[in-house]
C-alpha cells in the first residue's frame, strides 16, 4: 500500500513537472524543434534578448507588480492588524469578503471590471489595470499575515506596554516585526500573482499597451518558437526562486488557500 | 519598592459581575498571593492594577497614590505573563533591553543593569540565545529579568508556574521567592495551584466569583478556614451536615447517626442547622494516638496508595462515608472490610451555618 | 480577552473595504444592471433597461448547450484532479519521509506562481504532433506520430487538469495532514478493514477537502476561456470563450455581461448544492456511526 501511494505520488509530481522541464531542456537544444539528438546551445536565449523585442512588456509588468505588491503589503497588513481586533466570528465575515475576487471565475470579475470602469468613465487605463490587480492581490497578503498575527500571543503587546512603550511604539517595533515575515511572504505572493494576472490585464490594459502575459498570448496564439522555450525557461527559475523565498520566510504551502 | 492598596474594585463584563468590593492592601517587599478557581476573577485583578482593564468603580493604590488615570506604560509596575509573552524577533539581551530603552535609559548604565539582572537570574552567557531555542524555565527567567531590571515598584505575575513542567515547577517556586527576597519587590502572585501559593506567599487572598473569601497567612488560610468555599477549596475536606447541640456547656454536632463534639463558635444557637468540615488528614487511626473525644467506629472501603501518603474511604456507622488520608508507611496494613478506629480533634471540625433558603 | 476591546479597528479596514467594494462587490453586483442595458455601457448614457440580452440567451440553444458543456468540463476536470489529488496528497500527507515532505509540498506551488499562459504553452509543446508524447505513442503503435490531440477539446481537458491539480493536492493535504494517526490505529485496532477506515474515517473527514476543491477547481473552469481559445480548436469552444467574444470580437457588452451574470448565478447555486450535499453526508455518516 505504501510503495503505491509513494509510487502514485511520484507520478503525480512527474506529471506536474515533465512539461516544464521538457520547456527548460528545449531551451537549450539546437534543435528548434525539440528533436534529438540534443546538442547544447544558448542561441535561443541570445535571440530572445536580442532579436525579441520583449524587454518593454517585461519592464512594464515588473514595475505593475512590484507598485501593486508594495500597495497590496501595506493596505493588507492595515487590514489584518484590524481584522484581529474585531471579534473572530465578524473577521471571518470580512475574510469572507476578502477572498471574494479569488474565488469568481476571473473571467467574469475582469468583465464586470471593465463594465464599472468603462461606466464611470475611467475605461482601459492603467489606474484600472492597478486597481484590477491589488483587489486580486489583496487577499493574499491578507490572508497570510491574518494568520500570522492570530498566531502570535497577544499578551507580547500588553508586555510592551508594561514595558513602557506607547501603542505607536508598539504597533511599529513589536507587531509589525513579529509579522514581518508574513508580510513579506504575501507581497512576493502579490508580486507573482499580479505579474502572472493575464485574464486581469487582458480585460483592464489600455489598447495597444502590452504586459508581458500579454505578449506571450499573443506569440503563443502565433504558434511555436523556440525563443519562447527560454522565455518559459526563465519565467520557470523565478517562479522557484519564489517559492524558496517564500520557504525561507517561513510560509507553509497548505496555509496559502 | 511600595505599598499596594486595592480599594473596593468593581467590574463587570455585559451582565456577569467579575469583581465584587475587592479591596486588599499590601505592604513593602510582601509577595501576597491569589489564589482561585479559574475564571473567579483572579486575573481580572491583575490587569486592573497593571493598566490593561479599566474598574467600573473603586481605586490602585501604590504608596497612596492613585494610579486609576495612568496608561499601562506609565505605571511602572512589572509584569510576569502566564505566555510569559517574550519577543519573538529579539534575543534575550534585546528582551531585557527593551523596557530600558523605552524608558530611555543612557547606555552605560543600561549595560550594567542589565548585567546585574542576568546574574540574578541565572542568565548569564545566553544573552545571544534566541527565545525559541530557551527551556521552558529559562524563558521564565528571561520574562522576571526583562520585569525586574525596570525595578518597578510592583511585580504582577499571571500563573507564571503553569506551564512548566512539575519538577521544574518546584525549582520555580523557589527562585522566584528567593529572587523577590533578594530585590524586596512588593509582588502579587495570581495561581490556582494552593500549594504553590501556601508555599511562597506572606498573605493568601482567596476568591470566588469575585469576592475575597479570605485574606490571611498561609497556615491560618489552610487551618482556620473562614467559609464553607475556603475549607473545601484547600486541600481534601469532608463536609457532612448535622445540627447544633448545646449540653452541659458543651457544644456539639449531631449528624443524626453520631455526635461530635466541637469547639464554640461566635454565633452558634442550638438547633441550628450546619455543615461540618473535617480535612482528610484530621482524621486519625486510633491505633496510634488516644483521644479522648469523637471516636467513631467504622469499616474500611478502601485504601489507595499514591505515593508518599495513601488514601482511604472508611464507612462510619454504616451511613457516612469518610475520606481519611494519612502517611503511607502507617497504614500499609489496612485492608478492606476491616473494622477501625477514628478519632478527631474538637479544634479541627469547623462548622459553617447553611443559610436557609428564603 | 485584550485584542478585542482596544481601538476602533474600522479605520484599518477602510481602504482595502473601498477597493473591494469599488473592484469586485460593486462590478459583481452591477453585472445584472449592465446586462439589462440593451446598448454598450459609457459615461453619461440614458439608462433603458430591457431584458433583450436574456430573450437572445433563453432562446438560442447554442447559449445553454455550452453552458451546459462547460460545466460537463468542469465537472470532468475535477473529477480527475480528485481522483488523481487524493491518494497523491495522502501519499504526501502520512507516508513519505518527513524530512522531504517540506520541499515536496512547496514545490507544488511552482506551477501557482508560474503563468498560466507557459503552463498551457508547455503543454503544447509536450504534446505537439512529432513531439516527445506522440513521437513515443507512435513507436508504440497506439498513435501516428504526426497527427496530436491538440486543438481538440480532449486537450483542453487535458491541459485544465494540469493546471488545477495543484489546487485540488494543496487542499486534500491541509485537510488530511490534520487527521491525527491515532484515527486510523484506532479503527483498525477496533477491527476496520481498508474500505472501512476509508468510508467511515478518511472520506467524511475529507469532505470539506472536495467542497474547498469544488471552489478552486470547478469553479475557475467552468469560466475558462484562454485555454479553449489557445488548444481547443474549433470544437472546444466553452462558454468563457462565446462570453470573451462578446467584449473582444462582437462588441455586445449587455450580452456577454447577461452571459457573465446567468454563469455566475448557476456556480453559486452548484456550490451551495454541493455544500448541502456535503452537509447531509456528514451528518448521514455521524448518524450511522452514533446509532
Amino acid at each position: 500500500m505504501k510503495v503505491v501511494l509513494k509510487t502514485w505520488l511520484l507520478i503525480t509530481y512527474m506529471f506536474l513537472f515533465a512539461p516544464i522541464f521538457m520547456v527548460v531542456l528545449m531551451s537549450l537544444n539546437l534543435s528548434a524543434y525539440g528533436t534529438f539528438p540534443f546538442v547544447f546551445t544558448t542561441k535561443w536565449y541570445y535571440i530572445l534578448f536580442t532579436e525579441s523585442n520583449l524587454f518593454p512588456a517585461t519592464w512594464l509588468s515588473i514595475k505593475l507588480s512590484v507598485s501593486v505588491a508594495f500597495t497590496a503589503a501595506f493596505i493588507g497588513t492595515l487590514t489584518a492588524v484590524g481584522m484581529v481586533r474585531l471579534p473572530r466570528k465578524v473577521a471571518a465575515l470580512y475574510t469572507g469578503m476578502t477572498i471574494v475576487p479569488i474565488v469568481v471565475p476571473w473571467l467574469v470579475l475582469g468583465i464586470a471590471m471593465l463594465l464599472v470602469v468603462t461606466f464611470l468613465g475611467l475605461g482601459r487605463s492603467f489606474t484600472a489595470l492597478f486597481l484590477g490587480n491589488l483587489v486580486v492581490t489583496l487577499p493574499y497578503v491578507v490572508l497570510i499575515v491574518y494568520n500570522r498575527l492570530i498566531d502570535t500571543d497577544p499578551a507580547i503587546e500588553d508586555a510592551a506596554r508594561n514595558l513602557g512603550a506607547g501603542p505607536n511604539r508598539v504597533f511599529f517595533e513589536i507587531t509589525v516585526p513579529v509579522a514581518a515575515p508574513a508580510i513579506l511572504s504575501g507581497a512576493l505572493m502579490s508580486l507573482m500573482v499580479c505579474f502572472n494576472s493575464f485574464v486581469i490585464q487582458y480585460f483592464l490594459s489600455p489598447f495597444g499597451v502590452r504586459t508581458l502575459p500579454l505578449e506571450i498570448f499573443n506569440l503563443i496564439k502565433v504558434g511555436y518558437r523556440p525563443d519562447m522555450n527560454a522565455l518559459a525557461s526563465i519565467l520557470v527559475i523565478v517562479s522557484f526562486a519564489a517559492v524558496i523565498s517564500l520557504g525561507k520566510l517561513g510560509s507553509s504551502a497548505d496555509k496559502l488557500f | 519598592m511600595a505599598k499596594l492598596e486595592v480599594d473596593n474594585l468593581q467590574k463587570s463584563f455585559g451582565l456577569t459581575k467579575v469583581l465584587d468590593q475587592v479591596s486588599f492592601s499590601l505592604s513593602d517587599g510582601k509577595l501576597l498571593s491569589i489564589l482561585g478557581p479559574s475564571g473567579c476573577g483572579k486575573s481580572t485583578i491583575l490587569r486592573i492594577i497593571s493598566g490593561f482593564l479599566v474598574q467600573d468603580s473603586g481605586r490602585v493604590l501604590v504608596d497612596g497614590k492613585d494610579i486609576t488615570n495612568l496608561t499601562p506604560d506609565r505605571r511602572e509596575i512589572g509584569m510576569v505573563f502566564q505566555s510569559y509573552a517574550l519577543f519573538p524577533h529579539m534575543n534575550v539581551y534585546q528582551n531585557v533591553a527593551y523596557g530600558l530603552r523605552t524608558h530611555r535609559v543612557p547606555k552605560s548604565e543600561m549595560a550594567d543593569r542589565i548585567d546585574q539582572i542576568l546574574g540574578l537570574t541565572r542568565l548569564k552567557g545566553m544573552e545571544k540565545r534566541r527565545i525559541q531555542q530557551l527551556s521552558g524555565g529559562q524563558q521564565q527567567r528571561v520574562a522576571l529579568a526583562r520585569a525586574l531590571v525596570l525595578r518597578p515598584k510592583i511585580l504582577l505575575l499571571d500563573e507564571p508556574l503553569s506551564a512548566l513542567d512539575r519538577k521544574i515547577r518546584g525549582e520555580m517556586q523557589y527562585e522566584i521567592r528567593n529572587i523577590q527576597q533578594e530585590v524586596g519587590i512588593t509582588t502579587v502572585f495570581v495561581t490556582h495551584d494552593q500549594e504553590e501559593a501556601l508555599t511562597l506567599s506572606d498573605q493568601v487572598i482567596l476568591l470566588n466569583e469575585g469576592h475575597i473569601e479570605q485574606m490571611a497567612d498561609p497556615w491560618h488560610i489552610y487551618n482556620q478556614p473562614a467559609s464553607l468555599f475556603a475549607s473545601d477549596f484547600l486541600g481534601r475536606a469532608n463536609i457532612i451536615t448535622g445540627t447544633l447541640v448545646h449540653k452541659e456547656s458543651s457544644w456539639f454536632l449531631d449528624t443524626g447517626d453520631f455526635c461530635l463534639t466541637i469547639n464554640h463558635s461566635e454565633g452558634f444557637q442550638p438547633g441550628q442547622k450546619v455543615r461540618g468540615v473535617i480535612r482528610a488528614e484530621h482524621i486519625r487511626l486510633l491505633d496510634s494516638v488516644y483521644l479522648a473525644e469523637n471516636q467513631l467506629s467504622g469499616i474500611v472501603l478502601s485504601n489507595i496508595f499514591t505515593g508518599t501518603v495513601s488514601k482511604m474511604e472508611i464507612a462510619v456507622h454504616n451511613t457516612t462515608a469518610l475520606e481519611v488520608i494519612a502517611l503511607s508507611p502507617h497504614v500499609a496494613e489496612i485492608k478492606p472490610g476491616m473494622p477501625v478506629k477514628l478519632g478527631i480533634l474538637p479544634a479541627d471540625i469547623h462548622c459553617f451555618p447553611i443559610r436557609e433558603e428564603p | 480577552m485584550g485584542r478585542h476591546n482596544r481601538k476602533a479597528p474600522w479605520p484599518l479596514l477602510f481602504p482595502s473595504t473601498g477597493i473591494l467594494v469599488l473592484m469586485a462587490l460593486l462590478p459583481l453586483g452591477a453585472l445584472i444592471f449592465f446586462s439589462l442595458l440593451p446598448d454598450n455601457p459609457r459615461p453619461g448614457m440614458v439608462i433603458q433597461l430591457a431584458l433583450v440580452n436574456y430573450y437572445k440567451i433563453f432562446t438560442k440553444p447554442l447559449y445553454l448547450t455550452l453552458i451546459w458543456k462547460s460545466m460537463r468540463i468542469g465537472l470532468l476536470v475535477t473529477i480527475s484532479c480528485i481522483a488523481i489529488a487524493w491518494p497523491a496528497a495522502y501519499g504526501l500527507a502520512k507516508v513519505i519521509n518527513e524530512r522531504w515532505r517540506q520541499t515536496w509540498l512547496m514545490s507544488t506551488i511552482v506551477p501557482f506562481l508560474t503563468s498560466q499562459l507557459l503552463l498551457i504553452y508547455a503543454i503544447m509543446v509536450l504534446l505537439q504532433a512529432k513531439g516527445p508524447v506522440m513521437s513515443l505513442l507512435g513507436f508504440v503503435g497506439l498513435a501516428k506520430s504526426d497527427t496530436s490531440i491538440l486543438f481538440t477539446p480532449k486537450a483542453v481537458l487535458f491541459v485544465l487538469v494540469y493546471e488545477y491539480l495543484p489546487y485540488m493536492i494543496l487542499s486534500f493535504y491541509s485537510t488530511i495532514q490534520k487527521i491525527p494517526d491515532s484515527l486510523f490505529e484506532a479503527a483498525r485496532s477496533l477491527g476496520a478493514g481498508r474500505w472501512r477506515i476509508f468510508w467511515s474515517i478518511l472520506f467524511p473527514l475529507c469532505l470539506p477537502a472536495i467542497l474547498l476543491g469544488v471552489v478552486l477547481v470547478f469553479i475557475p473552469v467552468v469560466g475558462s476561456f484562454v485555454e479553449p481559445q489557445i488548444l481547443g480548436g474549433p470544437d472546444g469552444m466553452m462558454i468563457g470563450s462565446v462570453i470573451n467574444d462578446q467584449f473582444s470580437v462582437v462588441y455586445d457588452w449587455g450580452l456577454g455581461a447577461a452571459l457573465s451574470f446567468v454563469l455566475l448565478l448557476m456556480l453559486i447555486i452548484i456550490t451551495l448544492i454541493f455544500n448541502i450535499l456535503a452537509g447531509f453526508a456528514t451528518r448521514r455518516i455521524e448518524g450511522e456511526t452514533t446509532s
